[in-house]
């Protein structure tokens, strides 16, 4: 069976007085039917990028400079803009981000900007219609008739994976969708996105920086760096042995209940308006070879997964 | 050291023609913090955390309670007015979480230090280039930085900034409010750091507010949780994660995530009910009955009082 | 990581900007030719302005002279100068003759004839004798004439002997002739027709006669042919000169732009940047004045003011800064607000800075920019402000202004007489001494606008 969605060698620049920001590139990925795929990364790493992209929401100074975006066998990179916005964007794959809860407009009930949604894209709207959305993020009911001033971050944030869902996506991109809230809400959106894949077969893309989050989440795993994929696999396979040595000091700087100390990563994320032909992160490794210097390292399959690192 | 004693912090919101509404955004806390301890206070938005860390310094005035700092002598933090409010300024001290907004990126480094040195009088080159040499050694940044504008530095290095000026005086206690939320976790690491070491080898104390239990239990000795302006639950942080008494500590740790690819499977377990309370609610009895999901009759009637449930580890609760 | 930049990219940028460019040139081109006003037409020009007198010699209402390269025939100003002084004199009486000739090509009359002697002691007549190319004489005569005075073809005595001549050209008993019909007596083809006839081209010859009863000295005697043309901006109904009128008005108009622009701007902005700073009863009550300020009707305000008080340059530019002021405020206001909601300023208060220093060190820096681009924008709206003040009569005394000039154009219905030339200039030149300052100003905005946001 095809993947639902395949990147491959995608590449997202953006124009700068500078010259040109590599935002993002080379990047190949994969979201199966009904997975759910995590990219990991810091700011500025490019994975939010990487999301944007695919949505078709690059703006300028931004652009997609190379590579396909493999929709069920369609490159939708190629489809005409009108065409992408009527039968793709929200109706076969639709995006959560960070603050989301702020995308409803206060001055509409929630359920009528649902409703709008709905209507909008041609379908039949109505009462019932948007209840069965918010049952579907475990909101109650009388939700559709609140203003969203009303109701808590948490709420806020379901109600808009509600408007997501609205049209029935096959795919729905997550872009930390849990980072203003509190801890508590937060598992209760990771619990709403697995059952979601779970019960609607959905497939998810969650982009988030926080590596025990998606560790709690994910099938498999895509680690970003510098606008790169450095490693990507099951998630098992990399957080049983993390490979990559920009993995293994993310897993040490991330703080969770287990840690007893937390180490920073000495060191800078390189210029992306300057890449030189080198390991970009070989200046903040603790390995590092004289090749790293001058040789970019490509992924190569290592024991189940991939890894971009002259060590293997 | 600082002694909090019943601390109460309300505000009041009066608009024209409508009835007042009444924050209580610290509800009767008591804590103290010792010599160079680092001090975590847990809590979500709403729990009062980020008013009592301003309560404890002075920048907010308690509406009933005391808040009294011992250092050598002791002296009514809530009360200090001109002068002497001033004077309590390089003793006490704040960190603040948005290091691109705490330190005015357009002025140089050097400039962005001398201010606080200034405002204590002393403004002799001098002893401002002392002063300044010395408090970036301690945050490890090299002494060439004090040349550059604050926005030509990374997130990382600017909260650096941002605790060096705390440490011109070499403060007794400096407020953490959330320091290392907005940063990168490979540059966490290294802010965390430098705060041990102030409190190990400086003896300077902490009062870490954040919402993140893991980054707590890392950092501090000890935990305090706060929830709706109360203290749910403080103790030795250690002890606090292992062996959470409060049903709300419980239900957070719970849903803290750790590194456990077996859970995607699975869903996660949190014992609490409903949402996020609003800051204006004022349940009666317990504050956390409403969502606790083992409250009792009495949970709805009276407030319970912090208990020493474990030796060092209190709890309010009717439970224990 | 750099993401903001210092002052010097800020020119850099402005630069970059051709309109804010060629608005720099042309306000550089302003205020040199102001300061060459101010230092080469000294202030007795402004009295002059208002003393018809000094303006005889020059024609009325008549276009500018390069109106002659576009196909008007519109002739010169000819000055005839009466230098050989031939004659006698004796103990009891003197008289004595000039003469002078000049040939005229136009096809149309000069808009007037003027005659100034000039002598010392008494004369008691002087007559011209007008001879025209076809030998015909026109003979007009002045009795008890005075001295240095013009007299011109509203003169009875002139008028009459030109009266007499048409009648006696005409056979007709004309009793009154307008200029055009003096002209045509002086000028036309002589006959019955001689009002309708054209004008004769050729040489003329007039010889002006004076008698006294004593020796006479006699110099700078002139007759002047006012023309019908003149400079480079026509003149109005006094016969001033528009050019040097809008040349005057140069340095008033960029005074009372300037002026009024910086007390008000700098004024709002400390006004409105104060409110935000202090907040609570000072906010309120600051920004209560800012709107009572925007309420009231400037203009209507200032004129009433102007009929208790005489006005000054300092006060009118005084009065306009008043009401321009609270627009600047709410906005340094709002900036004010939003730099106040940043966490730096929390930081101060913690390091126990006063709230002056923390003012002066992170506010003030924030609204200069704005300040400076508003000042440019609000220097073209004080010189329309002002030059309309001045066309509704309201300025100081003893100033020539733009709006002054409009205002007697439309007192002596420029416009229906079609004297372009009145209203045309002075109109432009507002407009062109405004039109720097609203480049330069938007190109500031430009480059200030992006940063003001983004902090």
């Amino acid at each position: 069976m095809t993947a639902l969605l395949e990147a491959k060698g995608l590449k997202i620049y953006y124009a700068s007085p500078r010259g040109d920001v590599r935002a993002a590139e080379d990047v190949n990925l994969e979201v199966g039917r009904g997975e759910i795929v995590g990219v990991a990364g810091e700011s500025g790493s490019g994975k939010t990028t990487i999301a944007l992209g695919i949505m078709r929401l690059i703006s300028k100074p931004g652009r997609i400079v190379g590579g396909e975006v493999n929709f069920d066998g369609t490159n939708i990179l190629n489809v005409p803009e009108e065409e992408f916005r009527r039968d793709y964007r929200w109706s076969r794959m639709s995006m959560v981000f960070q603050g989301s809860m702020n995308g409803f407009t206060p001055v509409f009930t929630i359920g009528a900007q649902i409703d709008e949604v709905l209507k909008i894209h041609g379908r039949e709207g109505g009462e019932l219609a948007v209840r069965k959305l918010l049952r579907m993020v475990d909101l109650d009911e009388s939700i559709a008739k609140r203003y969203p001033h009303e109701l808590s971050g948490g709420q806020k944030q379901r109600a808009f994976i509600a408007m997501a869902l609205a049209l029935e996506p096959k795919l729905l991109v997550a872009d930390e969708p849990t980072t203003a809230l509190d801890v508590i809400t937060q598992a209760t959106i990771v619990n709403l996105l697995k059952r979601l894949r779970r019960e609607m077969g959905i497939s998810i893309l969650l982009i988030t920086h926080d590596l025990a989050l998606i560790s709690e989440a994910v099938d498999t795993l895509y680690i970003m760096y510098a606008g790169r994929i450095v490693e990507d696999g099951p998630s098992k396979t990399i957080f049983g042995k993390p490979k990559h040595p920009y993995t293994r000091g993310l897993l040490a700087a991330t703080p969770t209940l287990q840690s007893k100390d937390i180490t920073g990563i000495p060191g800078f994320m390189p210029d992306l308006a300057n890449m030189a032909e080198m390991c970009s992160f070989s200046p903040r490794c603790p390995f590092v070879m004289d090749r790293c210097r001058v040789e970019r390292p490509r992924l190569e399959r290592v024991e189940g997964e991939e890894v971009a690192c002259w060590l293997f | 050291m600082l002694r909090i004693e019943d601390v109460r912090v309300f505000f009041t919101k009066k608009r024209m023609f409508e009835k007042a509404s009444v924050v209580k955004a610290v509800d009767g806390v008591s804590l103290s913090v010792g010599r160079g301890e680092i001090l975590a206070l847990v809590g979500e938005s709403g729990s009062g955390k980020t008013t009592l860390g301003r309560a404890a310094i002075g920048l907010v005035r308690p509406t009933s309670g005391r808040v009294i700092l011992v250092d050598g002598e002791e002296q009514n933090v809530g009360t200090a007015r001109g002068r002497r409010w001033k004077r309590l300024r390089k003793k006490l001290q704040i960190i603040f979480q948005d290091p691109f907004s705490s330190i005015d990126p357009n002025m140089r480094v050097y400039d962005a230090l001398r201010i606080p040195l200034v405002a204590q009088g002393i403004g002799r080159k001098e002893e401002v280039s002392a002063k300044v040499a010395e408090v970036m050694k301690r945050v490890g940044l090299p002494e060439q930085v004090v040349n550059s504008y604050v926005f030509q530095l990374s997130g990382g290095q600017r909260q650096r900034i941002g605790i060096a000026r705390v440490l011109l005086f070499d403060p007794t206690l400096v407020v953490a409010d959330e320091p290392v939320s907005m940063l990168d976790a490979s540059l966490k690491g290294d802010i965390l750091h430098i705060i041990e070491n102030e409190s190990k080898q400086n003896k300077v104390a902490f009062l870490f507010i954040t919402h993140d239990m893991a980054v707590a239990k890392v950092v501090a000795r000890r935990i305090a949780v706060m929830y709706l302006g109360k203290i749910g639950e403080i103790g030795p942080a250690e002890a606090l994660v292992l062996d959470p008494l409060h049903p709300y500590t419980k239900a957070m740790l719970q849903a803290s995530p750790v590194i456990d690819p077996s859970m995607k499977d699975r869903v996660k377990q949190v014992n609490i009910i409903g949402e996020v309370a609003l800051s204006t609610s004022h349940p009666t009895g317990c504050k956390f009955h409403p969502r606790c999901p083992y409250a009792m009759k009495v949970c709805k009637e009276e407030e319970p009082q912090l208990k020493e449930a474990r030796p060092d580890h209190f709890v309010a609760c009717w439970l224990y | 990581m750099e993401t903001q930049s210092t002052d010097r990219s800020y020119l850099r940028e402005f630069l970059k900007s051709k309109s804010g460019v060629v608005g720099v040139v042309m306000l550089v081109l302003l205020i040199a030719t102001s300061l060459y006003v101010i230092i080469a037409i000294p202030q007795s020009e402004a009295y002059k302005w208002q003393n018809p007198a000094a303006w005889q010699g020059n024609p009325t209402s008549v276009p500018p002279a390069w109106v002659n390269y576009f196909g008007v025939d519109a002739p010169q100003t000819v000055d005839l100068s009466l230098n050989s002084w031939a004659g006698s004199s004796s103990s009891s009486s003197a008289a004595y003759s000039a003469s002078v000739s000049f040939t005229w090509k136009h096809g149309v009359p000069p808009s007037n004839l003027l005659v100034v002697p000039n002598f010392s002691g008494n004369a008691y007549e002087v007559d011209v004798i007008w001879t025209k190319p076809d030998g015909n004489m026109v003979q007009i005569g002045l009795s008890s004439p005075v001295s240095g005075i013009g007299y011109d073809l509203t003169t009875a005595s002139i008028r009459q002997g030109l009266v007499q001549y048409i009648q006696s050209q005409t056979h007709t008993l004309i009793e009154s002739v307008g200029p055009a019909g003096e002209l045509a007596a002086l000028f036309n083809d002589d006959g019955p027709n001689i009002l309708n006839s054209s004008v004769q081209q050729g040489t003329y010859i007039v010889t002006v006669q004076v008698v006294g009863n004593q020796a006479l000295s006699l110099s700078n005697s002139k007759v002047t042919l006012l023309g019908d043309s003149y400079g480079t901006m026509g003149t109005d109904s006094e016969g001033r000169p528009i050019d040097l009128g809008v040349l005057a008005g140069l340095p008033w108009g960029l005074e009372i732009g300037v002026l009024s622009a910086v007390v008000g701007v700098v004024g709002g902005v400390f006004w409105g940047g104060l409110a935000g700073f202090f907040g609570g009863w000072r906010d309120k009550l600051l920004s209560w004045g800012m709107l009572v300020g925007i309420a009231i009707p400037s203009l209507a305000f200032i004129i009433a003011i102007s009929y208790t008080f005489p006005l000054t340059l300092l006060t009118e530019a005084l009065l306009i800064a008043v009401f321009s002021a609270p627009f600047f405020g709410i906005i340094a206001r709002s900036v004010t607000l939003s730099i106040r909601s940043q966490t730096y300023v929390e930081a101060d208060k913690a390091m126990g800075v006063s709230a002056a220093r923390t003012f002066f060190t992170h506010f003030l820096p924030r609204l200069t920019p704005v300040t400076i681009a508003f000042t440019a924008l609000s220097v073209s709206a004080g010189i329309i402000f002002g030059e309309t003040l001045a066309f509704l009569g309201i300025e100081p005394a003893n100033v020539i202004t733009w709006g002054g000039i409009l205002n007697d154009a439309i007192s002596f219905d420029a416009s229906v007489h079609g004297w372009w030339w009145w209203v045309l200039f002075p109109g432009i030149m507002i407009i062109v001494s405004s039109l720097p300052f609203v480049l330069v100003g938007f190109a500031l905005d430009r480059v200030v606008a992006p940063r003001v946001s983004a902090k």
